[in-house]
C-alpha cells in the first residue's frame, strides 16, 4: 500500500516538472508553428530568439533592472529580434524555393550562436542568470513539494498563451493572420497587408521565445550561446507533434514534450534526448501532420 | 476486350465526390475524348489511371492486367504515359536531357557498369543518345535539343511532352488538354501530330479537352462528364445533339426571351 | 572566339587534368615542404570534405532530397573503422603495407557499409517525406546517432574515442579522395544520376515516365551515405579522435554549407568548396570565432545572392548540371 503511494507521488512530482519544462516548451513550440502556418516555413534561427533574450535579461538584472521590466525587455527584444530577421534573412526570399529560406533560416541560426559566441560581453563560456527570486517551497503533501519558481513559469506561461489566444482568435490581427495562413493570394487579394501580418507573426512569436528564455534563465540559470539549439529542437519537435501550423497543436505538444522529457529522463537520463528524436521519428511516420494538423494533398 | 478498361471508378475528396461510377474503354488505335465543363472530374480520372490517387471503388485494366493499388511508376512502365494540363517537363534540363531521361529504361547497365564505363555502358548511352534524336527530329525539335525546356515557347513544350511520353512506348497516352494555350496555328499541327502519333506508335488515346474543333475533328468516340459522372458517350455527331451536354454546357433553358435578351 | 579548341580540350579531359594537377600541386607541397605540416594537415581534412560534400551534393543537390543526417552516416563510418583498427586489428602507423594501408582500408570499407545498410533501412522507411519533414527526420537520425554513441561506453562514450592510429596519409587520401570523385561523377553522368535530376525537376512526372522514384532516392541515399561514412573514418584516422560532439546536426549543416557555396548539382563546385572552405581560412590565419562567423555568413549570402550564378555562366568548366559531360 505504501509503495503504491509512493509511485503515485513520484508521478505527480515528475508531471509537475514536465509540465513547467513542457510550458516553456509550448511557447517556443507557438513561435515556430506560426512562422509555419503563414510562410511554410521552419525558423531554425527560433531557438536563438530565447538565447538572445536570456542574456538581455541577464544583463538588465546585473543592472539591478527589477525581473518584471527585465522580463518585458526581453519579450520586447525577442520581437524585434525577430521582426529583423525576417526582413534582413528571409524577406528576399519570398518568392524563392522554401528550400533556401530553410537553409539561410539554418545559416541565421549558427551566425547567431557563433556571433554572440564571439562577442566580448558574451563569450564562449556559461554564465550564471543571478539568484533574484528566493525560492520558496510550497507544500502540497507530506512528500509533493511545489517551488514558486515553478509557479511563476506555469501561471506566465498559460497567461501569454491566453493573450495569444485572444489575439488570434478576436482581433484584427488574428483574422488576418488565419486568413494569410488559409491563402496568403486571397488574403492580399481582400486587401490584407501580408507583409504586415508576416512582421506581426514573427514579432508575436519572438516575443513569446523572448519569456521562454527568462523563463529558462530563472529555471536552469545556466546561460551560453548554445542554448537556445536544444529548447528550440524541442519545441519544434512539440510543434510537429501537435501538428505544425495548428495553434492548439504547439500548446499541447509542448506540455506533452515536457512531460515524456521529464518521464524519460526519470527512467533513463541518457537515453532521454535519444527518445525525443525517436518519436520524432515515429510522429513523422505515423501521422505526418501531427494530432492536430491537417492532411494535404498535392493538386496534380 | 478492349486495351484499356475502366469500369465503375468512383472517389471521394473529404465527403465530395469528384468521379462516381464512371467507366470508359480505350481500344488500341483508337482517340477517344473525355470532355465535360470545368471541374467535373476529368483530370481526376487520369489521376487514378496513373495511380496518382487511389479511388474508392471500381476496377482499372491494362491488357488483362489489374492496375489499381499499383505505383505511378509501376503502370507507366507496363503502358500508361500522360501529359499534364500544366505541362509538367524538367524545366531546368535541356530538352535532349528531357528525352534522356525518358529513354531510361534502355539503360540496362548497372550501376557499376556506369561507374566502370564498360561496353555494356556505352552501348546503352549510344542506344538513348541515337533514340533521342529519332524522337527530336519526328517532333520538329531537333534545332531545339540544347536549349532548356521551360525556354521553349508554349506550343513547343506541349509538343516536347507528347514526345517525353511517347518516349516510355506506352500502349495507352493520356492528354490533359494538349491544346490548352495554343493559337490557331499550333492546334492544327497538334491534331496532325496526335494522328501521326496514333498511326506511327499505334496507340489507344485518351484525350482531354475543351477545345471543340479538335475533338470534334480528331475523335472516334467522346464520353461527356459532368459533376463527377458521365452524362453521355458516343459518336461525336451523337454528343453535340444529346440534350444533356448541351444543358451541362450552357444551363437549363428555362425561358427562350432571357437567350434572346 | 579563338580559344575553342582550348575549351574542347579542356571539356573532354576535364577530370583527368584537374585531378592530376590537384595532385601534382599536392606532392608538390608535401615533397618540398613549401607549406607547414599543419597545412598539409589541413589539405588532408580538405580532401576528406571533398568527399562529404560531394557525397550530400549527390543527395540534396542532384536528388533534391534534403539530408541533415550526413553527420550521423560519418560518424558510423568513424566510429566503426576507428574500432577495427585500433581495437580489433591493432594497426599502426608505418606498419607495412599490408597492416598499415590495405587493413586500414578494409576498415574503413566495412564502416562505410554498415553506413550504407543503415542508410538503406532508414531511407525505405523516411524517403517518403517530403522537403522541411525530410530534413527535420534525417536530423532526428543525426542525433539518435549521437545519443547512442553517448551512451556506449566500450567506445568512449561521452569521453570520446581516444587513441586512434594515425593512419591516414597523404597517398591514401588522395587514392580514397580521387575514387570517389570519380565514382560519384560517373554516376551522376549516367542514366541514374539522369534520373536522379528528374526526381529533382519534378517527382510526379518522372513517376509519370516510369521512374521509380523512391528506388531512385534510396540509391542516391545509400551511396551518398557510403562515402560519407567513409569520408568520416578517413577523417578521424587524421584526427586521431572522435567524439560524438563532432557529429551532430551542426555539423551536417556545416557539409551543406560547402555543398552551397561549391554550387548544387556542381561537382566541380563540391571540389573547390571542400577543399576551399577548409584551407583558406587556415591560410589566411582566421581566428576560430572569425571562422564561425564567416562560415554561416557565407551559407546565407550564396544562398540568398547566388554570385555563383555569375562565375558558373562565365566559365563552362564548372558547369556540371545542365551541360552533361
Amino acid at each position: 500500500m505504501r509503495m503504491v503511494l509512493c509511485h503515485m507521488e513520484l508521478v505527480i512530482i515528475q508531471l509537475i516538472n514536465g509540465i513547467q519544462l513542457g510550458a516553456i516548451y509550448a511557447l517556443m513550440a507557438l513561435g515556430y508553428t506560426m512562422v509555419y502556418g503563414i510562410l511554410k516555413l521552419i525558423n531554425f534561427a527560433h531557438g536563438d530568439l530565447l538565447m538572445i533574450s536570456a542574456y538581455v535579461a541577464y544583463f538588465l538584472v546585473n543592472l539591478h533592472v527589477p525581473l518584471p521590466l527585465a522580463f518585458v525587455a526581453s519579450m520586447a527584444t525577442g520581437a524585434l529580434g525577430a521582426i529583423i530577421m525576417d526582413k534582413v534573412a528571409y524577406k528576399p526570399l519570398r518568392s524563392q524555393p522554401r528550400l533556401k529560406a530553410l537553409i539561410t533560416a539554418m545559416g541565421v541560426s549558427l551566425l547567431l550562436e557563433n556571433g554572440c559566441r564571439a562577442l566580448p560581453f558574451i563569450g564562449p563560456s556559461f554564465r550564471r542568470f543571478p539568484d533574484v527570486i528566493n525560492v520558496k517551497n510550497f507544500s502540497l503533501t507530506e512528500n509533493i513539494i511545489i517551488t514558486n519558481i515553478q509557479i511563476i513559469n506555469l501561471v506566465m506561461a498559460i497567461s501569454l498563451m491566453l493573450m495569444l489566444w485572444f489575439i488570434i482568435k478576436k482581433t484584427k490581427l488574428g483574422i488576418a493572420m488565419r486568413a494569410v495562413s488559409l491563402d496568403p493570394k486571397g488574403a492580399k487579394l481582400m486587401g490584407v497587408n501580408v507583409e504586415r501580418v508576416i512582421s506581426a507573426t514573427f514579432a508575436l512569436g519572438g516575443a513569446l521565445a523572448g519569456a521562454a528564455g527568462v523563463l529558462t534563465a530563472i529555471t536552469y540559470p545556466r546561460l551560453s550561446p548554445y542554448m537556445g539549439i536544444m529548447p528550440g529542437l524541442k519545441a519544434f519537435i512539440a510543434a510537429v507533434f501537435g501538428g505544425i501550423g495548428s495553434i492548439p497543436g504547439a500548446m499541447v505538444g509542448g506540455m506533452l514534450m515536457g512531460i515524456i522529457e521529464t518521464a524519460a529522463t526519470a527512467v533513463n537520463s541518457q537515453m532521454a534526448e535519444g527518445v525525443f528524436f525517436l518519436l520524432l521519428l515515429v510522429v513523422l511516420l505515423i501521422r505526418p501532420f501531427g494530432l492536430f494538423g491537417k492532411t494535404t494533398r498535392e493538386k496534380v | 476486350m478492349s486495351l484499356l478498361k475502366i469500369s465503375d471508378i468512383s472517389i471521394q475528396f473529404g465527403g465530395l465526390t469528384a468521379v462516381s461510377d464512371f467507366s470508359l474503354d480505350v481500344d488500341a488505335g483508337e482517340i477517344v475524348a473525355l470532355i465535360g465543363p470545368n471541374g467535373a472530374g476529368k483530370t481526376t480520372v487520369f489521376n487514378i489511371i496513373t495511380g496518382i490517387y487511389p479511388p474508392s471503388k471500381g476496377r482499372v485494366v491494362l491488357d488483362g492486367e489489374d492496375l489499381l493499388g499499383q505505383k505511378t511508376s509501376w503502370i507507366a512502365e507496363k503502358g500508361i504515359a500522360r501529359t499534364f494540363q500544366n505541362i509538367r517537363l524538367f524545366k531546368d534540363l535541356t530538352v535532349f536531357r528531357n528525352l534522356e531521361i525518358a529513354f531510361h529504361r534502355l539503360a540496362d547497365y548497372s550501376s557499376l557498369d556506369a561507374v566502370i564505363r564498360n561496353s555494356s555502358f556505352k552501348k546503352g548511352e549510344k542506344l538513348i543518345r541515337e533514340k533521342v534524336f529519332h524522337m527530336l527530329e519526328l517532333f520538329g525539335l531537333e534545332g531545339r535539343a540544347d536549349e532548356l525546356a521551360g525556354n521553349l515557347p508554349y506550343g513547343q513544350q506541349r509538343r516536347l511532352e507528347i514526345a517525353r511520353a511517347l518516349a516510355i512506348k506506352p500502349k495507352i497516352l493520356l492528354l490533359d488538354e494538349p491544346a490548352a494555350g495554343m493559337t490557331l496555328g499550333e492546334i492544327h499541327s497538334l491534331v496532325e501530330l496526335i494522328r501521326f502519333s496514333r498511326d506511327h506508335f499505334s496507340l489507344g488515346i485518351l484525350l482531354i479537352e475543351h477545345q471543340m474543333g479538335l475533338v470534334m475533328n480528331l475523335s472516334e468516340r467522346i464520353a461527356v462528364m459532368n459533376f463527377g459522372k458521365i452524362i453521355s458517350r458516343g459518336s461525336p455527331d451523337h454528343v453535340q445533339s444529346d440534350p444533356n451536354v448541351i444543358e451541362a454546357y450552357l444551363g437549363k433553358r428555362r425561358s427562350s426571351h432571357v437567350i434572346q435578351s | 572566339m579563338d580559344s575553342t579548341l582550348n575549351y574542347q580540350f579542356l571539356a573532354k579531359y576535364k577530370w583527368p587534368v584537374s585531378a592530376f594537377i590537384l595532385t601534382l600541386i599536392l606532392i608538390f607541397l608535401d615533397r618540398f615542404q613549401v607549406v607547414s605540416p599543419y597545412i598539409m594537415f589541413v589539405l588532408m581534412v580538405g580532401l576528406c570534405n571533398v568527399i562529404l560534400t560531394l557525397s550530400l551534393n549527390l543527395i540534396t543537390g542532384i536528388t533534391g532530397q534534403f539530408s541533415l543526417g550526413h553527420a550521423g552516416f560519418m560518424a558510423v563510418g568513424a566510429y566503426i573503422s576507428a574500432y577495427l583498427t585500433k581495437v580489433v586489428f591493432h594497426l599502426k602507423p608505418g606498419a607495412g603495407f599490408f597492416s598499415g594501408t590495405v587493413l586500414f582500408i578494409l576498415s574503413l570499407l566495412i564502416g562505410a557499409l554498415v553506413a550504407a545498410v543503415i542508410a538503406y533501412f532508414l531511407g525505405l522507411i523516411i524517403l517518403r517525406l517530403t522537403g522541411d519533414y525530410l530534413c527535420i527526420a534525417t536530423l532526428g537520425f543525426n542525433q539518435i546517432v549521437v545519443v547512442v554513441l553517448n551512451n556506449m561506453d566500450f567506445i568512449g562514450g561521452p569521453r570520446g574515442f581516444y587513441g586512434i592510429p594515425k593512419l591516414s596519409n597523404l597517398w591514401t587520401l588522395l587514392f580514397l579522395a580521387w575514387i570517389s570523385v570519380v565514382f560519384i561523377s560517373r554516376y551522376i553522368h549516367s542514366s541514374r544520376g539522369r534520373n536522379c535530376e528528374a526526381i529533382l525537376g519534378d517527382e510526379i512526372a518522372a513517376e509519370s515516365l516510369g521512374i521509380d522514384s523512391l528506388k531512385v532516392k534510396l540509391h542516391a541515399l545509400v551511396i551518398g551515405c557510403f562515402f560519407a561514412a567513409l569520408a568520416g573514418g578517413m577523417l578521424v584516422h587524421l584526427i586521431q579522435l572522435a567524439h560524438p560532439t563532432q557529429y551532430t546536426f551542426i555539423k551536417s549543416i556545416e557539409i551543406l554549407l560547402m555543398v552551397v557555396v561549391g554550387g548544387m548539382g556542381s561537382i566541380v563546385g563540391s571540389v573547390i568548396a571542400g577543399i576551399g572552405l577548409t584551407v583558406l581560412p587556415e591560410i589566411l590565419r582566421f581566428s576560430q570565432d572569425l571562422r564561425l562567423i564567416l562560415y554561416p555568413l557565407l551559407l546565407i549570402v550564396f544562398i540568398s545572392r547566388d554570385p555563383l550564378k555569375y562565375l558558373q555562366r562565365r566559365f563552362s568548366l564548372w558547369r556540371t548540371r545542365a551541360g552533361g559531360e
